[in-house]
């Protein structure tokens, strides 16, 4: 067993063991030991007993995954980066228990923002997290560890939750493909909340194919028939017959139409020329059925506004306790979230709401009848430093802190999938990342071109580098790049 | 603990001034300084409903 080593990715991983080259035992085994690099990148805020392996002709067998420490895992309750276990959320989240009963084996539970607060990994409950790209470049959060942990190979794929941005945003400071699948898709049930009328349950992992099955395999079989279709029928047995094909699952329609905003209407968060450059490039190297519309997003302000009030009205619900207290129960951070949310007058939150489902529809109308993917900047300026946006540091800017979830609250608000994914890395080496939207309940188109774009560019090997390319120390070493029939 | 913090509250306007939100928060038991009252001010400007020339930005 000590010869063998982990694929690049999920799928890869399944495919050995389809084929017997390796065990699902052994798998776990692998990815347990993986998990013990994580001194050095500061994921982790508790390891699970590895569980025997179970049936091996399950979709997931052998496949262990580590997800943010804010979903209940059996009797577990998330400690959700907080000083303190807090209460509530007795029942197991559904979602956790549908990838456990696909086969997979949650290995251990990650770190965040407290509460889900923040936008950067800051936590003075928990360690500060290291980018695997960068150790000087932030972590973006709230799920900061499931980002880490999947950049570092400590885990092939994690369960996030995305209020603001909080799946998409560690995604592209760690490189990794991070899904915000459409609004309610997956069940929050067992999620401590944040802002129940924005949170979403999302993916990180190293590869589109993989999160395309990791989502299969989280929804019910009925829905997860409608979403995707093609994948839903890759257990073991078929993967044995017919892994060549797997690839065709994803299969990008030919008839495929882009729009690309960069515009931002704060001046601010407009991407640098560098980065807009790369964004372009990108969206005219497709092979697309008409020319890239380049437009600027209606009404955006009014979106993040919306989804501002909500989030700090909805927060400062979750935690009206804490605020009313004395004690320093709610670090700073999440306080400065929710406490707006005491003093924002009630019509506003009320008309907030009512007014998503025409907002959604203009949306769409405007843009999403004339484009099937919106293509947009996800850090306009790049992966900041730590020294930029840690708030207690000297070197903090609000701006460089308010620039990382620019680009991706307001799509919390419409409710619309998105899924972002490196397409270059900047003069330090740091990724750049595109945040591509489609219309609800489009996964399986958003998954594929990204999967597109992924094989052309690093075959079968993921979109995460090999850790003896990551600039920081380069572990574990038990990963290893092979290709796909 | 009450969890409809928005219909409990009620509050129809933007408070006019910090010392008025100040007195607005501890009403409802959330005691924040005089500073911290000036920032929330400066939040609630911001997100105010726009005026009639931002909401139709195209």
């Amino acid at each position: 067993m000590s010869d063998l080593t982990l694929p690049p990715t999920l799928t890869a991983l399944r495919l050995q063991c389809a084929n017997g080259e390796m065990t699902p035992p052994q798998a776990l085994a692998l990815q347990a030991e993986a998990l013990d690099h994580d001194a050095q990148w500061h994921a982790m805020t508790e390891r699970l007993p590895l569980e025997p392996a179970g049936d091996p002709t399950r979709p997931l067998a052998g496949v262990g995954l580590a997800h943010k420490d804010i979903f209940t895992i059996g009797d577990r309750r998330p400690r959700c980066g907080a000083s303190f276990t807090p209460a509530g959320q007795p029942t197991a989240s559904p979602v956790v228990q549908a990838l456990d009963h696909a086969g997979s084996s949650t290995l251990a539970m990650l770190g965040l923002a407290e509460f889900a607060g923040g936008v950067t990994g800051e936590n003075p409950n928990l360690p500060l997290p290291c980018n695997p790209c960068d150790s000087q470049a932030a972590v973006g959060g709230s799920s900061s560890g499931s980002a880490v942990a999947v950049a570092a190979g400590l885990c092939y794929g994690s369960l996030g939750t995305d209020t603001a941005g909080s799946v998409r945003i560690p995604a592209a400071t760690c490189g990794v493909l991070g899904l915000l699948p459409t609004r309610e898709l997956l069940s929050r049930t067992g999620c401590f909340p944040l802002s129940p009328n924005l949170d979403t349950v999302g993916l990180l992992t190293r590869s589109a194919m993989d999160a395309a099955q990791l989502l299969a395999n989280s929804l019910p079989p009925d829905v997860a028939q409608t979403v995707l279709p093609k994948l839903v029928r890759t257990d073991t047995a078929a993967l044995k017959t017919d892994g060549e094909r797997l690839h065709e699952s994803l299969a990008l329609p030919r008839s495929l139409r882009l729009s690309l905003a960069l515009d931002h209407p704060d001046a601010r968060f407009t991407p640098t020329a560098k980065h807009a450059q790369a964004l372009t490039d990108f969206a005219h190297s497709w092979p697309v059925a008409a020319p890239v519309r380049q437009i600027r997003i209606s009404r955006q302000s009014e979106l993040a506004r919306c989804a501002s009030i909500l989030l700090h009205v909805d927060a400062a619900t979750t935690h009206y306790d804490a605020l009313r207290a004395t004690d320093d129960s709610l670090g700073d951070i999440p306080r400065g979230v929710a406490l707006p949310g005491a003093a924002i007058p009630a019509p506003w939150y009320a008309q907030c709401l009512s007014q998503r489902a025409t907002l959604l529809q203009a949306f769409c109308d405007s843009h999403l009848t004339d484009s099937d993917i919106i293509l947009t900047p996800v850090l306009p300026h790049g992966v900041p430093d730590w020294d930029e946006v840690l708030t207690h540091s000297a070197g903090f800017k609000p701006s460089s802190l308010l620039g990382l979830f620019s680009w991706t609250a307001w799509v919390n608000y419409l409710g619309l999938p998105a899924v972002v994914f490196p397409i270059a890395r900047d003069e330090r080496g740091r990724p750049i990342c595109v945040q591509a939207i489609g219309r609800p309940h489009t996964e399986a188109l958003l998954l594929a071109f990204a999967y597109e774009y992924e094989v052309a560019h690093h075959g079968h090997c993921g979109f995460v580098p090999s850790p003896a390319a990551l600039s920081s120390a380069p572990l574990p070493s038990k990963f290893h790049h092979i290709a796909l029939p | 603990m009450s969890k409809d913090l928005t219909s409990s509250t009620a509050s129809t306007a933007r408070p006019s001034s910090a010392e008025h939100l100040l007195g607005w928060l501890a009403l409802q038991g959330v005691n924040v300084d005089i500073a911290s009252a000036h920032r929330l001010m400066k939040t609630m400007v911001r997100l105010a409903p726009a005026a009639p020339a931002q909401a139709s930005e195209q």
